[in-house]
């Protein structure tokens, strides 16, 4: 589906993305994450609010892009480059030379200042094996007047390619988001784009440029490094509360909340800080914890969802363990002094939690049969990774499925089983392990990860697989910033609409999923069960109750739960009849500690 | 002497109602009444013990709100405990119409609002938490 590069060639394991919206972002993380060093190019100042007129809506919104930019930030193998526009591409796909240029000021004062610096500023050219193009900020530029086409075209007179391709699929190449120059993609490039479909197009980029590249992959990243971890146990909490102003509007309530929160109980330090979720503030919150020795965090944001994994990861490069945050509730004026004292109380009994990892095993299960599973199926092994193709019905007779079943053919790294049955499937993210018949014969399958089709008998793959579905049928989405993911991890779905979205939809699964495969070791959820053997009776309550069946009687004659397998829902935990049984992050301690702070009770 | 407003603890679970609540304003009836959230990992996790220390502490009502579940199975089992704390809670001369678990999904505060509601309105006419009141009397 990609230009091939010709043998012994070499292949620059790094990728230009130029423009920081919310397409060229995800391009950027999910390449990052998949082994490819990434420059992002943007002309103007990332974040900068180019619609900020949009109201409150417009605020959630830019405060969840926000979250993208943050995770950009925090990657060591995105380098983001600002204020600067791409002068020139030499060179072909698998080894261009990218000249930059300092971006056309938009301001007269801005220009002065550029004249000035100017003659310190020379070009700079970026070694890269492709290049993506993503114009645009936001999809809420679109209602100003911003057009993604016209700056798409720009970009492609400039640089001697044709974007005619893009939107339109042709029957002979099928290739989505491919400019006329190998090598070159262009995402969001399909007038404006809705968040989720820049996200996907983001996503779809990253792999099409990952499928070139993948010979060349983990060359230029490295790991990131962290501190050793400060060890608190025996430390008394030292809280640090840090508040976004947002939060904060009335400014007279603002004072009376910092006052009524520098009273409570064990926190040193109190700061309201102009917007949470930005890089500035991350640092600051760094700096406190230095300065003033916090142990643990509490962060109040407008989206501690998408917030949280930021603000972790802050704490690690501080030294602090990842578990020592608490990001409560939403807080508005009137009670947040009582929000608040509940999550102090909560953080006083937050303990430093051990990392749980798995081992990834570096094949992927495609299941379905239609346009996005071929696709997805097809861009992975291109990719180089091993890749099961389970269809469970006949296969699909469309002229578009056809051509890509050809393909299929032809790739060695793809097992196909066509009217195959899933009977049984186990295991956890990185690790799965899954039983078919074929035939009347069984097989079975060990994978990391499973990209889904939808539509695929919903109800009883669902069941059988475990992923949670909401009261419409659909599949629950645990994030609108990660719209192919499903809420196990590991699991991604695609495949909605036309031919072209099909494509699009099993290129970005195929993306996201790379991430994963891409890595030897994958990081989990460390809000496990833990069994106390000494209270426990081997009564196999836990074993009769887990919906996972992860614990299991060891050679001790009781119950031990592998962190890796444990999903943390804590059934185990309240069924135990013995309460020995304990969910880290989650304690009967931290509850009630957070019950007896939000009656005002002394405990 | 003073109107009495009930004090609501509401366990949620944080995939499904966490954020919910409290970003759809709460109507004004709500506003006198306290409410107050413990977001927990999963309702799975949630047993009589909780519910009973929070009447304990001197909440007049508990509500427990989760909805399709991502680990499957937690609304279920979360459903089994609260019907056996009601029995326990009638046992203890607590009404156990103090005590209600709704079905709650993400993006659905509106429902939980109603909810919190319904139990406000409910709790006003029976009165403060009794355990209270033997309190006082001792």
């Amino acid at each position: 589906m990609v230009p091939k590069i010709e043998h012994g060639k070499k292949i620059t394991a790094a990728v230009l993305v130029a423009g920081a919206g919310i397409a060229g972002m995800q391009a950027a993380l999910d390449l990052a994450e998949a082994g490819f060093k990434v420059y992002l190019v943007e002309n103007e100042e990332p974040g900068r609010k180019r619609s900020a007129k949009g109201g409150a809506a417009a605020r959630g919104f830019l405060c969840s892009i926000s979250s993208k930019l943050l995770a950009v930030q925090l990657n060591n193998n995105i380098e983001l480059i600002e204020k600067a526009r791409i002068e020139g591409i030499d060179g072909v796909a698998g080894n261009f030379r990218v000249l930059l240029g300092s971006a056309a000021p938009s301001s007269v004062k801005d220009k002065a200042a550029a004249t000035k610096k100017n003659a310190a500023e020379k070009l700079r050219s970026i070694a890269a094996g492709a290049v993506i193009f993503a114009p645009g900020f936001n999809s809420l530029a679109a209602s100003s007047g911003y057009d993604f086409q016209a700056e798409l075209q720009a970009h492609a007179e400039k640089h001697g390619f044709s974007i005619a391709g893009t939107t339109m699929i042709t029957e002979k190449e099928r290739l989505p988001l491919a400019t006329s120059r190998p090598g070159i993609f262009a995402a969001g490039g399909s007038g404006a784009p809705a968040v989720r479909d820049a996200l996907i197009q983001g996503s779809c980029a990253a792999a099409l440029a990952a499928e070139l590249l993948s010979p060349a992959r983990g060359a230029l990243v490295r790991e990131k490094k962290y501190p050793a971890e400060m060890s608190v146990a025996a430390d008394e909490p030292s809280i640090g509360i840090f508040i976004c102003r947002h939060m904060l509007s009335v400014k007279k309530a603002a004072e009376g909340i910092i006052a009524g929160a520098q009273k409570m109980n064990a926190a040193v330090h109190v700061e309201a800080l102009p917007e949470l979720c930005s890089l500035a503030s991350l640092k600051r919150v760094q700096e406190a914890i230095e300065e003033q020795g916090l142990n643990r965090v509490v962060a109040v944001t407008c989206n501690p969802e998408a917030h949280a994994p930021l603000y972790q990861e802050a704490l690690a490069e501080a030294g602090l363990n990842r578990y020592l945050l608490e990001m409560p509730d939403r807080v508005s004026a009137g009670h947040a002094l009582d929000v608040l004292r509940m999550a102090v109380a909560r953080t006083r009994k937050l303990e430093p939690l051990k990392e749980v990892t798995s081992d990834v095993v570096q094949s992927g299960l495609v299941i379905g049969s239609g346009v996005s599973a071929l696709t997805a199926a097809l861009s992975l092994a291109n990719q180089g990774f091993e890749i099961y193709l389970v269809e469970q019905g006949p296969s699909d007779g469309s002229d578009a499925a056809r051509s890509l079943q050809k393909k299929v053919a032809g790739q060695n790294k793809i097992i196909l089983f066509s009217h195959a049955l899933i009977t049984s499937f186990a295991g956890h993210p990185g690790s799965y392990v899954t039983t078919i018949t074929v035939n009347g014969a069984a097989e079975v399958l060990k994978h990391g990860i499973v990209i889904i089709e939808t539509g695929q008998a919903r109800d009883t793959l669902a069941a059988l697989l475990k992923i949670p579905v909401a009261a419409d049928g659909s599949y629950v989405q645990p994030s609108a910033l990660q719209p192919l993911d499903l809420a196990c991890g590991g699991m991604f779905a695609c495949g909605n609409g036309d031919v072209s979205n099909s494509i699009i939809q099993g290129l970005a699964a195929a993306a996201r999923a790379a991430t994963i495969l891409a890595k030897r070791e994958l990081v989990l959820s460390s809000i496990v069960a833990v069994v106390d053997p000494e209270r426990c009776v081997a009564c196999l309550t836990c074993v009769r109750e887990c919906p996972y069946h992860a614990p299991a009687i060891s050679e001790e004659r009781v119950s031990f739960i592998e962190p890796a397998e444990c999903r943390g829902c804590g059934i185990c935990v309240s069924a135990c009849p013995r309460r020995a049984i304990e969910l880290k992050h989650c304690t009967d301690e931290q509850i009630l500690a957070e019950l007896a702070a939000c009656m005002d009770v002394r405990s | 002497m003073k109107k009495f407003e009930p004090t609501v603890i509401a366990f949620s679970c944080m995939f499904c109602a966490g954020c919910e609540p409290v970003a759809a304003k709460p109507e004004k009836s709500m506003k006198a009444a306290q409410l107050k959230v413990i977001r927990l990992h999963c309702l799975g996790k949630i047993n009589s013990m909780h519910v009973l220390k929070a009447f304990e502490n001197g909440a007049d009502a508990v509500l427990v709100a989760g909805g399709a579940c991502r680990f499957m199975e937690g609304l279920a089992v979360a459903q089994k405990q609260i019907e056996y704390t009601r029995k326990l809670l009638e046992e203890l001369g607590i009404e156990p119409q103090r005590l209600e678990l709704v079905p709650v999904n993400q993006a659905e505060g509106k429902t939980f609002n109603e909810a919190v509601e319904g139990i406000i309105k409910r709790v006003r006419a029976l009165g403060p938490n009794p355990l209270m009141k033997a309190k006082k009397a001792a």
